[in-house]
């Protein structure tokens, strides 16, 4: 049972926002499908950190080399609110 | 008066390596530009795009651990570090957890501390927001994201705010002499987060720490730790108990604030990156790196005091900056006298360089070990040797076409010091009589006289020795 | 049905140009618009591909590609044209760039009619998790096309586009095409180049062809395929995916893993995939029994993984540069919760929300990390297996093609049905499934060919020998 101060935690960590009824909808449904991954804890196998056959030797990576991209303004223009070429939030205060 | 407290200060020093293209696109990863103008899929986070890591950004890494004794994984690994900011457009940044390039390294102070280098791990920079207060805004430009950083993470070894503001210039030192960070503190390439906890005297037991973030010069490092120290002394003293959180120093009143972590629970959520398969090194990618080091500043310092005799405080002054030990060497392997060079380097050539932002030496160490030759052989005199010097660094020119232009070059001509001082002696009956009644100081005027007079024909000392002569015999 | 092999010949003999074949086949589209099949059709850059394909015929230059119109995925990048992932929050962005497999495609002067709906960011596996179009399957317009790549399958499946490209992540291209009685691949993780696929999760994510004929599916794959500069988890491959075409299947060792037929298999399809194994046997090749003990984690490991990965991929999504942004927000952080409270649809923040918890600090070694080393232990049994055997044959869903709205509100029911398809992604192995006959009601059942990382060929052979024999149903439409 997923409790609701961790869905809480889960739609804030996320940011989603959830309505009331949502909210109780998806804390069932979560609970549900929290038990069918659970199956995973039966598992006991070891954890490889280190998995050689997903590796690249690091000669054969990216040369340093400048390769400018020929459409900056598509993406500034697919920008919902853009001013003086850059994206627009409201004022982030921390 | 006996100390109370003592002080525990750990460091994550990030430092913008000097790379041509960004960490994982091959934007132009330099500083500045119009906004929005070193941007493209990636590292905009369009959706689809992909990293695509930079073997540069990972061998100046590389360069800096070893540099600091570190350990290099044969095995790295990157990870995703996730949260929500506007100056992150993928909404988490690529950085690295659990097998980050470099560990276990060290750095001396001239204390004689021996700061711990827990792990140096390479990650993405972010972008840069301008705030709008009269509109309530915030704006956007992501030409900074994914400027390949190095995160310096210490061991809490550090005693003082003095320590600490010595080993972060000494890494900001370090990494441009490595030639993998301009160390721009104004620019921010240089930035670093500290974390401050007091516990009683000869303890063992930590205290809760604080963490002061963002701060981008040596002074305000100092600064925030002073403060901090005094405000959790403060706490102490009166019973209370140091809140583990992170802290803000603000430069104009030179005290640290609470910055409530508002949002983010601080969950990151770090998991491996599968967009970036892990890097594997060779032996030989090391050794590669490891003769990419340039000698360091303390090693310069040992070899100009041991090896060319100069003193420890000059030896410490050439190498503050690396272009300008880099010029004293080029000079003194041209023309190896050491000491002689390094004095008209010291005085002519720094004061004309260290007020300018610019690294760019205007002449060459081969003209530069030129004059102090001339110099040195008497060719020209010492005044006028500085005067070269200027007038190469203000219109360029040869030293050689210089002096002969001038007039510097000093000629031996034994018949016009005969002549002219023959001369004088003839004009100023007057003065030689007062000098055989013991007026001797009219030697003095004969001195003046004939050096104007000689000017580019004979140097002080010949003068001198014929003026010498010349009374002996009266 | 009419396959790329066939278009070629035609469009090379000059029997039909390009422009003719691309009217014919927006003709069709437009009369079955009820399908669902596309979010966007391309009409006017189709045709002009079109006319520019027929330059390059009538000059003798034709690739193998060129003047075939195809339908794309709409999880796809297309520059200049609505990539929407069946997701409001992505309904009007037009990427300012092509994915490397457009590239490879425009090089090769292909027309792209149109894109195809899909289930909302791939995250389904009927399809109607889409915000926009919802696919139906064309031999049953009440029955769902499977998916995610539904759209896809509708399409190819009912004539409305010679072939076209899905995306796979935990049987994507396999199930619908399953459903809806075509072959579809899922190459070996590493062979096509994932740049402009809208990622999912990025460890599993596959483009593959979805076509009339498992040829059909080699060809465009050799299109496609290949180490890219822009994906580092390309791999460097000389891969001839048409190789293996005429090769005999004798001698070849096909091995059943015997928990794939067990309980939760529909009985039809159970047998209809060992009447596969009959057919293959009767041609010469050696089955075997294997077995995979990790197959009883297989469906939790691949969801904690996918939804890992996809809680990362899709926090992008924030109405900060492109996409759906919510109505004056007064903060930064209402910015961010309404826009992707407003922009997701339930399915999407379902698997968000899973996945987060999967990472989140005090659940991450339980449940995330469990599943890597699951993922570790599943690629080494498939090493042991395919140490046995050449091929595997297992059924592509443990059903045919279910009712629309059917399953819909029971999630762990759903991520159930992908048992069959999620270990090929976990593994990074490449499956085609195929098309094997009908169950009572006319719908489709498919069988699945796996094989070793860039096996790919042989999967193409072993499918072509049982398609020349075993032709494709087809819908009435």
């Amino acid at each position: 049972m997923i409790s609701k101060e961790n869905l809480e935690l889960l739609c804030e960590l996320s940011k989603l926002h959830l309505t009331e009824e949502e909210f109780a909808e998806y804390g069932k449904e979560m609970t549900d499908i929290i038990s069918l991954m659970d199956t995973i804890g039966e598992s006991d196998f070891e954890y490889n950190l280190i998995d050689t056959t997903n590796a690249v030797p690091f000669s054969e990576l990216r040369a340093d080399e400048i390769e400018t991209f020929d459409n900056m303004k598509g993406i500034v223009d697919n920008g919902p609110q853009t001013v003086a070429n850059q994206f627009v939030v409201p004022k982030i205060v921390d | 008066m006996c100390k109370k407290y003592d002080t525990v200060i750990g460091l994550e020093i990030h430092a913008e390596l000097s790379t041509k293209t960004k960490a994982f696109c091959t934007c132009d990863a330099s500083f500045g530009g119009d906004p929005n103008t070193h941007i493209c899929p990636v590292c905009t986070g369009q959706p689809g795009a992909l990293p695509i890591i930079n073997h540069a950004a990972v061998s100046y890494a590389m360069r800096a651990g070893l540099a600091l004794n570190c350990d290099i994984n044969r095995y790295t690994r990157f990870d995703r570090k996730n949260y929500f900011y506007p100056d992150l457009p993928k909404a988490y940044q690529i950085s690295q957890l659990d097998l980050p390039l470099c560990v276990n390294g060290s750095l001396e102070l001239s204390t004689g501390t021996v700061v711990r280098i827990h792990q140096i791990h390479l990650e993405e920079d972010a972008g840069k927001m301008v705030h709008d207060d009269y509109h309530g805004e915030s704006w956007a430009d992501y030409n900074r994201c994914s400027v390949p950083l190095i995160e310096i993470v210490t061991e809490p070894d550090i005693k003082s705010s003095e320590e600490a503001a010595e080993f972060v210039s000494k890494i900001a030192l370090y990494l441009k002499y490595l030639s993998v960070c301009d160390a721009k503190m104004q620019e921010g390439s240089i930035r670093a987060d500290v974390n401050v906890s007091l516990k009683p005297a000869g303890s063992n037991v930590l205290g809760d720490r604080a963490e002061i973030k963002n701060l981008n010069s040596f002074r305000s490092i100092q600064r925030a730790i002073e403060s901090e120290i005094a405000r959790q002394t403060e706490i102490l003293e009166n019973g209370g108990k140091v809140v583990q959180e992170t802290r803000r120093f603000d430069d104009a009143t030179g005290t640290t604030s609470s910055l409530r972590s508002k949002e983010n629970a601080n969950d990151y959520r770090y998991f491996p990156e599968p967009d970036i398969l892990a890097i594997t090194f060779t032996d030989e990618d090391i050794e590669k790196a490891k003769s990419e080091i340039p000698l360091l500043p303390h090693q310069r310092v040992e070899r100009y005091t041991k090896e060319y005799g100069l003193t420890d405080e000059d030896a410490r002054v050439i190498t503050l900056e690396k272009y300008l030990s880099d010029f004293y060497d080029q000079t003194v392997r041209i023309y190896p006298q050491y000491k002689n060079v390094a004095n008209l380097f010291l005085t002519e050539i720094m004061r004309r360089v260290k007020d300018t932002d610019s690294e760019d030496i205007p002449i060459s160490p081969k003209d530069f070990a030129k004059v102090v030759e001339m110099a040195d052989k008497n060719t020209v005199n010492r005044n006028d040797a500085k005067s070269i010097i200027r007038i190469m660094f203000e219109e360029g020119g040869d030293p050689e076409e210089i002096a002969k232009k001038n007039g510097f070059i000093v000629v031996e001509d034994t018949t016009a010091i005969a002549e002219v001082i023959d001369k004088l002696f003839a004009d100023r009956p007057d003065l030689i009589e007062d000098y055989k009644n013991g007026k001797t100081n009219v030697f003095g005027f004969f001195m003046g006289q004939a050096n104007r007079a000689l000017t580019g024909k004979a140097t002080p000392m010949s003068i001198k020795a014929y003026l010498e002569k010349k009374f002996s015999e009266l | 049905m009419t396959t790329v092999s066939l278009l070629r010949k035609k469009l090379d003999q000059k029997e039909i140009s390009s422009v003719e074949l691309t009217k014919e086949y927006l003709k069709k589209i437009h009369e079955n618009e009820h399908l669902g099949a596309f979010n966007t059709v391309c009409e006017d850059e189709a045709l002009i591909s079109a006319a520019k394909a027929d330059e390059r015929i009538a000059s003798g230059d034709s690739a193998p590609l060129t003047g075939i119109p195809m339908a794309i995925k709409d999880n796809i990048c297309t520059k200049g044209i609505k990539t929407t992932c069946s997701s409001k929050m992505l309904e009007s962005y037009a990427p300012p760039y092509d994915a490397t497999v457009m590239e490879k495609l425009n090089s090769q002067n292909v027309v792209v009619l149109g894109k195809t709906s899909m289930d909302e960011f791939a995250m389904g596996g009927s399809s109607q998790t889409s915000a926009l179009q919802k696919p139906k399957n064309p031999f049953n317009i009440e029955c769902v096309p499977g998916g995610s790549s539904g759209g896809s399958a509708t399409a190819v499946s009912a004539g409305l586009c010679s072939a076209a490209l899905g995306s796979d992540t935990g049987g994507s291209i396999r199930q619908p095409a399953s459903f809806c009685g075509i072959t579809g691949i899922k190459p070996t993780y590493g062979t096509v180049s994932r740049f402009g696929l809208v990622a999912f999760g990025s460890s599993l994510d596959q483009i593959g062809p979805m076509a009339n004929s498992a040829e059909d599916c080699g060809i465009i794959l050799n299109a496609i395929a290949g180490q890219d500069k822009h994906d580092r988890t390309t791999r460097k491959h000389e891969i001839d995916f048409l190789s293996c075409i005429g090769n005999s299947i004798k001698g070849m060792k096909i091995g059943l893993p015997k928990e794939f037929f067990g309980n939760g298999i529909d009985e039809e399809v159970k047998t209809a995939v060992l009447n596969v194994a009959k057919f293959y046997e009767n041609m010469g090749a050696e089955l075997v029994e294997v077995s995979m003990p990790t197959l009883k984690y297989a469906v939790s490991a691949y969801y904690l993984l996918a939804c890992a990965e996809a809680s990362s991929n899709l926090s992008r999504y924030d109405g900060v540069k492109y996409g759906y942004r919510t109505d004056a927000p007064e903060s930064y952080d209402e910015l961010i919760k309404k826009t992707r409270s407003e922009g997701f649809g339930t399915e999407v923040k379902r698997r968000i929300l899973l996945g987060t918890y999967a990472l989140s600090s005090g659940y991450y070694d339980a449940y995330y990390k469990k599943a890597l080393a699951v993922r570790q232990q599943c690629k080494a049994e498939h090493d042991e297996i395919f140490s046995k055997c050449d091929l595997m044959l297992t059924p592509t869903a443990p059903t045919v093609a279910y009712k629309v709205g059917a399953n819909i509100d029971d999630p762990v029911k759903m991520y159930l049905a992908d048992i069959c398809t999620v270990t090929a992604n976990i593994a990074g192995i490449p499956a085609i499934s195929v098309p094997c006959g009908c169950d009572k009601s006319g719908m489709p059942i498919g069988f699945s060919l796996s094989a070793k990382r860039f096996d790919d060929a042989k999967l193409i052979g072993a499918a072509d020998i049982f398609e020349k024999e075993n032709p494709h149903p087809t819908a009435n439409i």
